[in-house]
């Protein structure tokens, strides 16, 4: 296999949505889809957009060679001038030149084990050996079947999630992102939703149990005790949501235990919150920095 | 006058952010304050021998808005005070584009800062 250089080297690794593959350090996810059914992760460089992986749920095997062919001429519909086809890594690989001759690449895959069909857009800069680069990247490609798939690393939040538990909402804003999960069988309740705020030293005083408060202002904590969380010292507690006495009593607001710390080395502020009956064997687990990775390892 | 072309993503980002020479700055505890002249047509500028019109607009900058306005001193292009943005905060490049990005053009439409775009970068 070609070397590839550092700039383009598969060093970012994704997981999303029972997909996980690498992708260059510098490039950043601008749009996302959170359906298993169907959706697509974009790409971008600091200039323009260099990757679409996107997916469609089929549940029995499509004729692929047709779609390709569909696929092929759509392409040359678009204005794309077809060049070379090939297989690779599973994935069926058609290389084109663009309108502004600019090379594109497109692979097609039907993934039985979750049953979707994968399609893969890439638009090459022309600083690296596009075959190569490509190869590579479609050979990183591992894929999980729904339910087996618990982690999810993208938006520098890494997450290992308890068995069952699916991505339901996202919010993606700058130097703030949220994710919700809810249980497939149980799409009201109990939820589980990470945090990561950035930028911590620029509006974080030190005192998580008060950020904590302040910025759940829909929960009411019991007391809040110190563990540790790796290296760092996490907020911790037991808290109920504000709710009418009535849907209280109808269990429509369970508990949850939210747990908070702050990483110096992300600057940033990372948030977890998990119904309360989740044993504790089956919590999730929120990664931050090395150091934080390395103490875990470390307690095993 | 002719309408400027639009810049697109590569002419923005070698774009260099570059203060207005005529703001006056005045440093304070958290940031700093940037006062910048009140453009009147002549009519009032005569007039304001006998009115107490003020002369200068000042608006505060935190923490955050000094260090991106001290970064805008022409040499520096977005890209680069993106770059540096994001690694001092730690955050992603697009996520520090996004945000300098919004405080440039809040400087800009308060004729604070000026994108200097240069002859090469325009006409690619």
């Amino acid at each position: 296999m070609t070397e590839l250089s550092s700039s383009s080297a598969l060093v970012q690794p994704i997981h999303w949505l029972a997909l996980e593959f690498r992708v260059p350090e510098a490039w950043e996810i601008v749009r996302h889809g959170i359906r298993f059914e169907s959706g697509s992760l974009v790409f971008v460089d600091r200039a323009r957009q260099r990757l679409s992986v996107s997916w469609t749920e089929c549940p029995r095997a499509p004729d692929l060679e047709r779609l390709f062919s569909d696929f092929e001429t759509r392409s040359n519909a678009d204005g794309e001038l077809s060049r070379n086809q090939r297989d690779c890594a599973g994935f069926r690989v058609l290389e084109c030149i663009g309108k502004s001759a600019q090379p594109t690449t497109h692979a097609l895959r039907y993934e039985p084990r979750s049953k979707r069909l994968i399609e893969l857009e890439f638009a090459h800069d022309g600083a690296v050996d596009e075959h190569a680069f490509v190869d590579a990247l479609l050979s990183e490609f591992v894929f999980a079947e729904r339910n087996q798939s618990t982690r999810l690393q993208a938006f520098a939040v890494r997450a290992d999630l308890p068995r069952g538990f699916e991505l339901s909402a996202s919010e993606v804003k700058p130097a703030d992102v949220s994710f919700e999960f809810v249980r497939a069988a149980e799409r009201r309740q109990p939820r589980l939703r990470i945090r990561r705020s950035g930028m911590a030293r620029a509006w974080f005083d030190g005192d998580i149990s008060r950020a904590l408060r302040q910025r759940n202002p829909e929960l009411r904590f019991d007391e809040l005790e110190s563990i540790d969380m790796g290296p760092h010292r996490a907020s911790s507690g037991l808290a109920s949501p504000r709710v009418a006495p009535l849907a209280r009593l109808f269990k429509r607001a369970s508990p949850v235990r939210v747990t908070s710390w702050h990483c110096p080395a992300e600057n940033a502020l990372f948030e977890l919150t998990e119904p309360s009956e989740l044993p504790r064997r089956e919590r999730c687990r929120l990664w931050c920095c090395a150091e934080a990775e390395k103490g875990a390892q470390d307690e095993h | 006058m002719s309408i400027e072309p639009e810049l697109d993503a590569l002419g923005v980002l070698h774009s260099r952010p570059t203060q207005n020479a005529a703001v006056r700055v005045a440093n304070n505890d958290n940031g700093v304050v940037l006062f910048v002249p009140v453009a009147r047509p002549s009519w009032l500028r005569a007039l304001s021998w006998l009115l107490p019109l003020r002369r200068e607009k000042g608006f505060a900058l935190d923490a955050l808005g000094r260090e991106v306005w001290l970064a805008c001193d022409g040499a520096r292009s977005f890209e680069k005070i993106v770059v540096e943005f994001s690694e001092r905060h730690k955050l992603r490049f697009h996520e520090a584009r996004a945000m300098v990005s919004a405080f440039l053009k809040t400087l800009n439409e308060r004729n604070l800062v000026a994108l200097v775009v240069s002859k090469e970068a325009s006409s690619e």
